[in-house]
């Protein structure tokens, strides 16, 4: 595991993160003892939710459509795990299966190995307020203030009046909305309408948030924010964070693994870095493609198959990440070494993510000759293509 | 005018706003679960089942079909059955809010059903048993729709409660007809619809003011 999931999970750093700015007083909303010591040393492969050769058919006027075929997938405890795939691709069923929105028609979902299809129906009562759920479009009640939006959950729960006012104090300030309590829902922007979702979701004290889409409705300096709260949750709260997205961008940003949807079929799955650094599936590399290095237009217009006459510098694309092992950076001296000094960068970089280098880099070798130089270019630590000439 | 006529004009009221007032009543407490009811056993709603849903919305359909005028009649074994008279203010209150029940029903019905399903699955989600969910989210969501459609009921009920004056209810339309039209006295059938248009005018004032306050938030 990546450094800083284990700084995240391990019980001493938890502790500081319970003691600094007020949140121990948060955390006596805790009404269980034994889950805030569960919660204070969340252990790592320690399988929360697990699905099991789960199917999903939708009759539908023209007949069966599958929307799930046969996913086998473990979500750890406190971890933030994603699930991407393009629209249609069955990822908004297979957050529903969690909390029985949506049953299932073949397999099974298990929730702390509780069979989820199994549940009595005050036990699916039970099981919907330990799972809290947030949505693309926020779907707060319009005809209710903030204060009585967060109170709903808790009221239907049966919480003493005082104890509803304690967490819905204590999670407007944990969700930065102090003072919105009587405001209404179409007085706050989109950012602000997700964050009284976040708060209303963890009202009932949940151990795993399910988020459909939670930032797609909202412009990319929004969703930064969202997302750096969801991850502060997952720190300070211990919770299990399920999200779903069509966005990349988002797995990149808050999530520790990614399982990835296509045609109701799961086609890959591991921790993100790995998954960005090295995709192997072509729905996995079509969705990064917005995120990958491309070569620039002015190049990309002058390259030629072939060294011509005015087209004789070669375009290697170096491909590193993915592979256990690259917690340091890429080293230069290599790239030189076996390209020497005609060798220059013309596009790319490297970056990090969960602790691994990666990235891509355009090199271009003044006069290089494409078999020698990926002889040569053995020597380099990284995937290598020939791009072609310019 | 004289005397008397004002009299009379001020019991007429008195009768009508007793009709509309205990009629409006009746069809609130039953319309409102009449809604519900046709709502969650609607195909894909909370309590699915086809086999309420379809009779209830055929009776429904059945009293909105019928014209008030031969309602009125029709129904009257059943209101000497209630009232124990098919004569007066409490005998017509019977007709009137039978016909207005399923008219704001399906009113009300409209308004639960635009209530977004997402704020629905939302409360699903959060753990909300079904009746808390149509007491706690559908009902308040949907309460703007739900009083601007009452408000049309009871202006729909002013004119049936007119109409019920003509088999003897008593009230404003018993004294438009028995004097404005039947002794040409046209002074108490301009004064029986200034009442009607000013009852109207503050019905709705009320009701356009209370749905823009609950709207507005």
């Amino acid at each position: 595991m990546s450094s800083s999931y284990e700084l995240r999970t391990s019980g001493a750093s938890y502790d500081r993160l319970l003691s600094d700015d007020g949140f121990a007083a948060f955390a006596g909303i805790e009404p269980h003892a034994d889950d805030a010591v569960e919660r204070q040393a969340p252990r790592a492969g320690d399988a929360h939710i697990v699905f099991r050769g789960l199917y999903k058919h939708y009759h539908t006027a023209r007949g069966s459509v599958e929307a799930l075929k046969g996913i086998d997938l473990e979500i750890g405890r406190a971890e933030i795990f994603g699930i991407i795939g393009r629209s249609g691709a069955g990822k908004s069923s297979l957050i529903r299966t969690i909390n029985r929105l949506e049953r299932v028609s073949g397999g099974s979902v298990e929730i702390d190995g509780q069979d989820v299809q199994r549940l009595s129906g005050n036990e699916l009562v039970r099981l919907r307020r330990r799972t809290g759920m947030i949505f693309q479009h926020f779907n707060l009640l319009r005809s209710k203030s903030v204060f009585e939006n967060l109170a709903l959950p808790a009221r239907a729960a049966g919480l003493p009046r005082a104890e509803i006012r304690r967490r819905v104090e204590r999670l407007l300030a944990l969700v930065g909305l102090e003072g919105k309590a009587d405001v209404f829902p179409s007085r706050l922007s989109g950012g602000q309408k997700q964050r009284v979702g976040i708060a209303r979701a963890l009202m009932l004290d949940p151990k795993v948030l399910l988020c459909d889409e939670a930032t797609s409705a909202l412009d990319p300096e929004t969703t930064q924010t969202i997302l750096a709260l969801l991850r502060e949750i997952n720190r300070r709260l211990g919770l299990t964070i399920v999200l779903i997205t069509h966005e990349m961008a988002v797995i990149r940003e808050v999530c520790d693994r990614v399982a990835v949807l296509e045609h109701g079929e799961l086609v890959e799955s591991g921790p993100v870095w790995q998954v960005f650094g090295a995709p192997r599936h072509d729905a996995t590399k079509a969705m990064l493609a917005p995120l990958a290095v491309r070569l620039p237009e002015d190049l990309a217009a002058r390259l030629r198959g072939a060294p011509q006459e005015g087209h004789d510098t070669l375009v290697l694309k170096l491909d590193y990440g993915g592979v256990e092992g690259r917690q340091e950076g890429v080293g230069l001296g290599r790239i030189l070494a076996a390209l020497g000094d005609r060798a220059m960068l013309l596009h790319g970089g490297i970056d990090r993510l969960q602790g691994h280098a990666q990235g891509s880099l355009l090199v271009g070798i003044k006069g290089g000759d494409a078999r020698a130089a990926l002889e040569q270019a053995a020597l380099i630590d990284a995937r290598i293509e020939v791009v072609g000439y310019v | 005018m004289s005397d008397v006529m004002i009299q009379a004009l001020w019991g007429a009221f008195l009768d009508t706003l007793t009709m509309v007032s205990v009629s409006a009543l009746i069809a609130w407490c039953a319309g409102i679960p009449l809604a519900v009811l046709l709502v969650t056993t609607a195909r894909g709603g909370i309590f699915a089942a086809p086999w309420i849903h379809r009779p209830l919305a055929w009776v429904i359909n059945g009293f909105r079909a019928t014209p008030f005028i031969i309602l009125l009649v029709a129904l009257i074994p059943l209101t000497r059955l209630i009232v124990g008279t098919s004569i007066g203010v409490w005998a017509a209150i019977v007709p009137i809010s039978i016909s207005a029940t399923p008219f704001f029903a399906r009113v009300v019905e409209v308004s639960l059903r635009e209530v977004d399903p997402g704020v629905i699955e939302a409360a699903q989600a959060m753990g909300l048993k079904p009746f808390a969910i149509i007491s706690r989210v559908m009902f308040p969501e949907a309460l703007p729709g739900i009083i601007g459609g009452f408000t049309i009921t009871l202006v729909a009920m002013i004119g049936a409660s007119a109409m019920a004056g003509a088999i003897g209810a008593g009230g404003l339309g018993d004294l438009a007809i028995r004097y404005g039209y039947q002794r040409y006295d046209t002074t108490v059938m301009i004064a029986v619809i200034a009442i009607l248009i000013a009852v109207v005018c503050i019905i709705q004032f009320i009701g356009d003011r209370s749905v823009a306050y609950l709207r507005s938030r």
